[in-house]
């Protein structure tokens, strides 16, 4: 048995590349970062990296023109690694202005939510890897017959990866939040939280909770089932079948959460994508090398 | 068969590694990662705790991804991939997890960004009370306005101004006397002032002259919300820009 991606070729990953940066470049395209520089200084906290920063030099990110020039280069950074001109250094340098980006938009945020976080992850990881590549190449380390194609490799690591995610959430839940988090009607409360914390939310379907109550049913009782595709999500690493069926319960869940929970982060979604195999399936190469 | 990588033996036979997910735990392996696990925790709970006792549940929750890592690398087809991707590419997949690991277990996003937590909805609320905030202007033809920060601030999502408003809207709503009252009062002042001021570039025609923050406490299981008693926090009067 192979995991997903095995041989998966160039093309693909060049895909993923794309869609991963294009996800990245949308995200940043639409985010009016010059907005930072209207926010009193009371109410932003450092997050990540910048923390480390004196906090003079912290206060000069938040100067209109350094936040169009961040915007600006982070931009054209991402449209060089699409378009594959100086992939290495631009791959590094997306990296570095998206990470700036990402903890300055967070700065006036009360919580770091998760939109994004994986897929940033996911640039991160093709990064590493084409750091990676590199250096095998110095090594002379030559892939041999057989192995994962390099370019299946960090298709294989981000699926990893975002099946870990999800399984961190699980375990999280299991180990700190067991058994008050599923036998107090918890999604009921944070239905009727979300809804009615944002003065206007997307959908707010999480108010009419409590008008139909088939809905909080619904909701309490369906937590424990995504809690188990959460805690055994990197079994889609060696099943075909069972990342079909995560796919079937996750992406109702996810669209629900949009109208119920008023939460959608459809950038980590994207990669949703790695579900499914690149490459040949090569069932009787499995089955030739099982044998041998 | 090929050999699959020109990296280290794998300690178990070559075949084996190739059957479809068999189980065979390699002691070598799993000797590494519990030295892995026991630096990413011990790296955890200094950030987190410094020198104090172990927390339990830090340790708990370690343990429960030493088992799962475990088992993974004891899956014949997860060894057999792991061997085969050169040394690189494997160091850098470990140092890839044991950032993400050590972001878990420390569990203060905000510093171990962006190595974030995963904790949705993992903490039973015991208060069961739905808190949340309005913003009731008055605009220069006198007209009662609600505004919503998140119209004025796109570059956040609602639901972070939403925790940001309750980290400062909590404490800012305690009894005079409180520790931190004050502080979370100018705060809450200094975030209607930017509020009004982005609210008066997008609606020049008609600017605000006042803006009030309200708190909402309601505990939906005993109260209907039509009885629901808004609580005003504090209001500032908005001064018109000078014209440019």
């Amino acid at each position: 048995m192979r995991l997903p991606h095995w041989d998966a070729s160039p093309d693909a990953l060049r895909l993923v590349r794309r869609l991963v940066f294009a996800t990245w470049f949308l995200r940043v395209a639409f985010k009016p970062l010059e907005q930072l520089a209207l926010i009193p200084a009371s109410l932003l906290q450092p997050v990540g990296p910048l923390a480390l920063l004196p906090a003079p030099l912290e206060q000069l990110l938040h100067a209109v023109p350094f936040l169009y020039a961040l915007k600006a280069a982070t931009l054209l950074a991402f449209a060089l690694v699409i378009a594959g001109v100086a992939l290495r250094p631009m791959m590094v340098a997306s990296c570095v202005l998206m990470t700036v980006f990402a903890c300055l938009w967070r700065s006036f945020a009360g919580h770091m939510d998760h939109e994004s976080v994986l897929i940033l992850f996911a640039g991160y990881l093709l990064t590493s890897f084409e750091l990676a590549d590199a250096r095998a190449e110095r090594n002379g380390e030559v892939p041999a017959p057989g192995a994962p194609t390099r370019a299946g490799i960090p298709l294989t690591a981000i699926l990893a990866v975002v099946c870990l995610a999800y399984t961190m959430v699980g375990v999280f839940r299991t180990v700190r939040g067991t058994p008050e988090v599923f036998t107090t009607n918890s999604l009921t409360f944070w239905a009727l939280r979300n809804a009615y914390e944002t003065a206007e939310p997307a959908w707010g379907w999480g108010k009419y909770v409590l008008q139909y109550p088939w809905l909080g049913r619904m909701l309490d009782g369906g937590f424990p089932v995504i809690t188990l595709f959460e805690l055994t999500a990197l079994t889609a690493l060696f099943s075909r079948w069972y990342r079909y069926t995560f796919l079937l319960v996750m992406l109702p869940f996810h669209v629900l959460s949009l109208f119920v929970l008023d939460v959608f982060f459809w950038e980590n979604m994207v990669l949703y994508v790695l579900f499914f195999e690149f490459g040949r399936r090569g069932v009787h190469q499995d089955r030739s090398l099982a044998l041998r | 068969m090929a050999e699959p990588g020109t990296l280290a033996p794998p300690a178990a036979p070559r075949r084996d590694r190739w059957r479809p997910d068999r189980w065979r735990p390699d002691r070598r392996l799993l000797g590494r990662l519990v030295v892995g696990w026991a630096g990413t925790l011990a790296a955890a709970h200094l950030f987190r705790y410094g020198l104090r006792l172990p927390n339990l549940l830090m340790v708990a929750e370690s343990l429960a991804y030493l088992a799962l890592f475990a088992g993974l690398l004891s899956l014949a087809s997860m060894r057999a991939w792991l061997f085969a991707i050169p040394a690189p590419h494997r160091v850098a997949l470990a140092g890839f997890v044991g950032l993400v690991t050590w972001g878990q277990l420390v569990v203060k996003s905000r510093d171990t960004f962006p190595f974030t937590a995963w904790t949705m909805y993992a903490r039973a609320e015991p208060r069961r009370l739905v808190e949340y905030y309005r913003y009731h202007g008055v605009d220069a033809q006198g007209r009662a306005v609600d505004v919503d920060p998140a119209d004025e601030f796109t570059f956040v999502n609602s639901a972070e101004i939403a925790s940001r408003v309750k980290y400062i809207g909590r404490p800012a709503t305690t009894p005079e006397g409180t520790a931190g009252r004050e502080e979370a009062r100018t705060r809450v002042r200094d975030l209607l002032t930017a509020v009004a001021a982005a609210y008066n570039r997008s609606h020049p025609d008609a600017p605000l002259r006042s803006l009030e923050f309200v708190h909402y406490a309601w505990d939906y299981r005993t109260q209907p919300l039509a009885e629901v008693v808004p609580s005003p926090v504090l209001s500032i009067q908005v001064t018109p820009e000078p014209a440019r």
